[in-house]
């Protein structure tokens, strides 16, 4: 439940960073694949969109970690929990 | 070696145009063809721990799902047996309770992630009430309206306010309809921190104030 706080706690963070820095035509909703190409197309944002490849990375982690984050902590479940910071960070420079 | 289940409202029977098909797959280890954005993903090893654990999650699987693939013909949950008795609605509630204040303190700070927050709000409400009921209640409720299924303890919020909780949560997932508009968002303020009572209330029930 813990990481579930913290999973949250990461999603706030990310989108607040988008939102707050961004003035779009609407706010990201979220970081489900959905959400995150419904906001690239209402921006006009295209496939190669730096700051998409970013979010589409940090919800790809956070999803991995939302259905696997209970189980024995493996090499992989450490490096992808390093991958988030480090796509957190890249996408704030981005933005 | 994988299964494929359906639960949630399609297997309740209670859809909407807006309702979306739960779908949770059993696999071993990784599989690449199982899209997260469309599946629940679990272990085998991971399903039969929350099993064991008496977790709200497999209640919710073991009351509604559906065997819709067997890749051995046998149906793993119904083997599996009913969980072991609910016992963490304590420590669920409270969770959920500081994940509704964290949102709650974010929207009235005026967050630039509006939707977000009010999505987070409508699943903490959701989750208290399913915990609450499984904990409390004769007949466990699951799904979008189960804070209005809790008989007199249902949530005192005006249709129009949970409405647009809802409408946060299916934008946020599945980024269907249509933005929400903050002019409404200090009348929402005001309903929230009436939930707050609520949220209290439930939690005192399951001894989560202590």
């Amino acid at each position: 439940m813990d990481e579930f706080v913290s999973r949250m706690a990461t999603q706030r963070y990310v989108l607040n960073a988008v939102n707050s820095k961004i003035t779009s035509n609407e706010e990201l909703f979220g970081l489900s694949s959905n959400a995150i190409e419904r906001w690239a197309i209402a921006n006009q944002l295209g496939p190669k969109s730096e700051l998409v490849r970013l979010l589409r990375q940090v919800s790809s982690e956070l999803f991995f970690m939302a259905t696997h984050s209970q189980e024995p902590v493996s090499a992989e479940y450490e490096l992808r929990r390093q991958r988030i910071v480090d796509s957190v960070s890249a996408l704030e420079n981005a933005v | 070696m994988m299964h494929i289940y359906a639960f949630g409202s399609v297997c309740r029977g209670d859809i909407s145009f807006e309702s979306d098909i739960d779908l949770l797959a059993l696999v071993n280890g990784r599989d690449l063809r199982l899209d997260p954005d469309k599946f629940s993903i679990y272990s085998y090893e991971r399903i039969s721990e929350l099993w064991r654990a008496g977790n709200a999650f497999a209640w919710h699987l073991a009351l509604e799902s559906k065997l819709i693939y067997s890749e051995d013909g046998r149906d793993f949950i119904h083997d599996l047996g009913m969980p072991s008795k609910y016992v963490n609605a304590a420590d669920d509630c409270r969770r959920f309770r500081e994940i509704f204040e964290a949102a709650l303190s974010s929207v009235k700070k005026g967050t630039p992630s509006l939707v977000f927050e009010l999505s987070t709000i409508f699943l903490s409400i959701r989750n208290i009430a399913t915990c609450f009921s499984l904990a409390k209640l004769p007949n466990p409720t699951f799904g979008r309206d189960s804070a209005r299924k809790l008989g007199s303890r249902s949530i005192p919020l005006t249709d129009a306010t949970y409405s647009i909780l809802m409408r946060a949560r299916i934008l946020s997932i599945r980024a269907m309809g249509d933005d929400i508009s903050k002019e409404n968002t200090s009348k929402i303020i005001d309903e929230l921190e009436n939930c707050r009572f609520w949220i209290n209330k439930l939690c005192k029930e399951v001894g989560a104030n202590g």
